[in-house]
């Protein structure tokens, strides 16, 4: 291939991805060229900067035709810029998280704890718009790579190397089986292109291929649900989430997964969704699996939230709330109604701004004793009126209460449930089942906040970084929660994201 | 039964019995040389299925740098005193459902596999393997290739973070 | 042609059956023909005339342990190297320019490890 060819490609249309690693590098320079006694905690700013500016590019790119690069290796198209814009916020809030982070023993890599964390954007980045099997693969692999190194960082901790291990093994695991459905994909349609995929597989109407193939679908869901920690790959959450500094648990429990649905939705709808098969329905493979789907999203939602009742360590309770949450959003997945996209990306929307919210109190609150037990959350509401409630509205938003964009993101995927034609009452009624048991381990904080008395009344101040985020996720909660058209307006003009498709 | 089919038993064979082994000796020496069996049958197994390249990384990496990372490790360590006691974890049920499942899901596959026909086979995958993978990789697959560049970054960066006394430390001892 | 490429095989297995059973031949005959008169000075671990004391397998220093690592990540490095090489007759300029960032990626990690005063010896 000639340079002309090369240069002939719209490159313009990687410009988040070029930003990224171009402030990843400079980062890393500059990290290596400050003297050592220097206060390393600026960086984590300049690499904010770098994702905003990435952000804004990607907002930029919206208008943008559907382009490919390189067979595919390169995809932009709506549903790459939709989930990208979810990463890179994402990405935003854990930096500033990060930047905020002031753990008891210190952290020595402080530098590497940035650029780490946009390598693992990257990564991220790279899964969402990719229509090539290898493209996809290494993508995840930096995401796995780069977040392995960032929940091992504490050293000293025991906690943290029994987590960095857990999650390496069981990593290990799940791209192993990642690996082996992809390569049966690869064995029965000779291409890597997932689109060419799809049209080979449309053609396999021997009933052998179709076994295989099914055994493919479920090596490859199972695999890719450790990066979504539903069933069956759950177990590492709660160790590693607890184990990990604060801003990567933020960042696996929010862009770590985004990046895992965005995977799972891309390559199982694109390569199964017209694929022939045996099972209830034979003109889609996606369809007939829709039952063992279904009873995984159900078995992830039970899991999560029963267990989360039994949890004192408020990183172990939001790790079993995120199992769960992971569970309503296969759900969505399950329904396979055909707003299955839309309400995903909202509910992950939602999520995120949820999530972070809570995780960003929590840091301020366990740094200062170096313990996320629940009784360090006692009497926050004589400590800081403010943060109290800001507390509350994401504790009612994780648990789903109407006002909150938590209830605007559940009330979608419980529509979505019933949509379809059969709908999904078991499954929608596991969900509110399962929501009513959550109620009362948000509450349970909701109590400690509070009635309780508190330990020290020392009022608490929040750091800059931590203050933005706070006020950022609770102004968009409640934001969604009231005004949903505003997310589904801006969700209007990628029409559906059929255009993976094409 | 041709003589093809013969090199693929007896290499499939020595990878089985190498990982076995790796799992049921007790000396991690021994267990690191069960592995490189298991490396090496797999390279030839690659031989077999036409990719010499392949073949030649997985002697390189494997069987060279990977076996070279354990005994590292290996040197790095004690293990006397673990040698002795043998601690297994898990009561019987929990063994007897994990056989259950890993024969099951080896069933399975089986089932699939066993009369499966791919069609014919590539022919001319054997004649310069090495460029073939070259002109593919450098013109098709540019874009991963960049981004593998980044992943041997973040390894190094985390190794070198990770493995790394901290300077505190090493003044201490 | 797969032929061809099969048989060179048959001529490695040969040539691996040769060098498994050589050594081994050797030392088979080798048994049989020397006298076995064991005793304990025998017996003993040969270190260069010296006394054997303690064990002979002591803990390594960790730092060593870092070379092992950058090893294994240059020598994933050296395997991207060699299709590259092969044929870049046919690829071209860009070819040069993309291994060029490659490399450079990887140079960045070298000077990475240098400044973490990770390759000083001892």
């Amino acid at each position: 291939m000639s340079m002309h060819t090369l240069l002939r490609y719209e490159w313009g249309v990687m410009t988040p991805e070029f930003i990224i690693i171009g402030t990843a590098l400079i980062l890393s320079l500059v990290d290596l060229l400050m003297p050592d006694d220097k206060d390393r905690r600026p960086l984590a700013w300049i690499a904010f900067v770098g994702v905003a500016i990435a952000f804004v590019a990607t907002i930029g790119l919206i208008p943008a035709e559907t382009t490919s690069i390189l067979h595919d290796t390169f995809r932009l198209d709506a549903f790459g810029k939709a989930f990208k814009l979810l990463l890179l916020a994402g990405g935003a809030l854990s930096l500033l998280l990060a930047f905020d982070y002031r753990p008891k023993e210190g952290l020595k890599h402080r530098g590497e704890f940035s650029y780490l964390m946009l390598c693992a954007l990257l990564g991220a980045m790279i899964v969402t718009s990719s229509g090539d099997l290898i493209t996809l693969f290494v993508g995840l692999e930096l995401l796995s790579i780069s977040s392995y190194i960032l929940v091992g960082l504490r050293k000293t901790s025991v906690q943290a190397n029994e987590a960095a291990l857990k999650y390496v093994i069981n990593g290990g695991i799940s791209t192993a089986m990642t690996l082996f459905g992809m390569s049966y994909i690869f064995g029965l349609t000779g291409t890597t292109n997932i689109k060419e995929i799809a049209v080979e597989a449309q053609k396999l109407t021997d009933g052998e291929y179709q076994y295989i193939l099914a055994l493919a679908f479920l090596l490859l869901f199972v695999g890719l649900a450790f990066k979504i920690s539903t069933v069956p790959f759950h177990m590492w959450t709660p160790d590693v989430y607890q184990g990990a500094p604060t801003p990567v648990t933020a960042f696996l429990s929010v862009v770590s997964k985004t990046a895992g649905f965005a995977i799972v939705l891309r390559l199982l709808i694109t390569i199964f969704a017209a694929a022939p098969a045996r099972g209830k329905d034979t003109s889609s493979m996606l369809l007939s699996m829709q039952d063992y789907i279904a009873f995984l999203a159900g078995a992830t939602m039970i899991v999560g939230n029963i267990v989360a009742l039994k949890q004192r360590s408020m990183k172990r309770l939001l790790a079993y709330s995120s199992i769960a949450h992971a569970g309503y959003v296969l759900v969505g997945f399950a329904a396979m109604s055909w707003v299955m996209i839309d309400s995903i990306w909202f509910y992950l929307l939602a999520y995120l701004l949820m999530n972070f919210g809570a995780f960003a109190i929590l840091q301020r609150m366990s740094d200062e004793a170096d313990s996320d037990d629940i009784s360090r959350f006692a009497g926050l509401y004589q400590r800081s009126p403010l943060l109290a409630v800001a507390m509350g509205v994401f504790l009612l938003s994780l648990a789903g209460i109407p006002g909150t964009a938590g209830f605007i993101a559940k009330w979608n995927i419980f529509l979505g449930a019933l949509m379809t034609e059969p709908g999904h009452y078991v499954l929608a009624a596991v969900m509110i089942a399962t929501t009513v048991i959550s109620y009362v381990y948000y509450f349970g904080i909701f109590v400690q906040i509070f009635f309780r008395p508190a330990a020290e009344t020392s009022s608490l101040r929040l750091p800059i970084g931590l203050t933005l985020i706070v006020v950022v996720c609770a102004l968009g909660t409640l934001l969604f929660g009231v005004v949903p058209g505003l997310a589904y307006h801006f969700l209007g003009q990628f029409e559906h994201f059929g255009d993976f498709l094409q | 039964m041709s003589g093809e089919y013969l090199a693929f038993l007896a290499l499939a064979l020595v990878a089985i019995i190498g990982g076995v082994l790796m799992l049921n000796l007790s000396k991690v020496v021994h267990m690191v040389i069960a592995l490189v069996f298991t490396f090496i049958s797999i390279a030839g197994l690659y031989v077999l299925l036409s990719a010499e390249f392949v073949a030649a990384v997985q002697v390189l990496i494997y069987s060279g740098a990977i076996t070279i990372i354990m005994l590292f490790g290996i040197m790095l360590t004690r293990h006397r005193e673990e040698d002795k006691e043998k601690t297994t974890t898990g009561g019987f049920w929990r063994k007897a459902l994990t056989a259950i499942s890993v024969f099951a899901f080896g069933a399975a596959v089986y089932l699939g596999v066993y009369q499966l026909d791919f069609g014919e086979n590539a022919a001319r995958l054997h004649e310069k393997n090495a460029e073939q993978i070259g002109t593919a990789l450098y013109s098709h697959y540019i874009i991963p290739f960049e981004i593998i560049s980044v992943i041997l970054l973040v390894a190094l960066v985390g190794a070198i973070i990770l493995a790394k006394k901290d300077d505190g430390e090493a003044q201490k001892k | 042609m797969l032929n061809v490429y099969v048989n060179n095989y048959v001529i490695v297995f040969v040539f691996l059956c040769i060098g498994v059973l050589l050594p081994v031949g050797a030392l088979a005959m080798g048994r049989f023909l020397r006298p076995h008169v064991p005793d304990e000075a025998k017996q003993t671990t040969y270190e260069s005339g010296n006394n054997p004391f303690h064990d002979s397998r002591v803990p390594f220093q960790v730092h060593y342990y870092m070379f092992a690592l950058l090893f294994v990540i240059f020598d994933v490095e050296t395997v991207f190297l060699y299709p590259w090489a092969v044929a870049y007759d046919k690829l071209g300029l860009f070819a040069f320019i993309e291994m060029f960032i490659f490399v450079l990626m990887l140079v960045l990690g070298l000077v990475y490890a240098w400044k973490k005063k990770v390759l000083r010896w001892m």
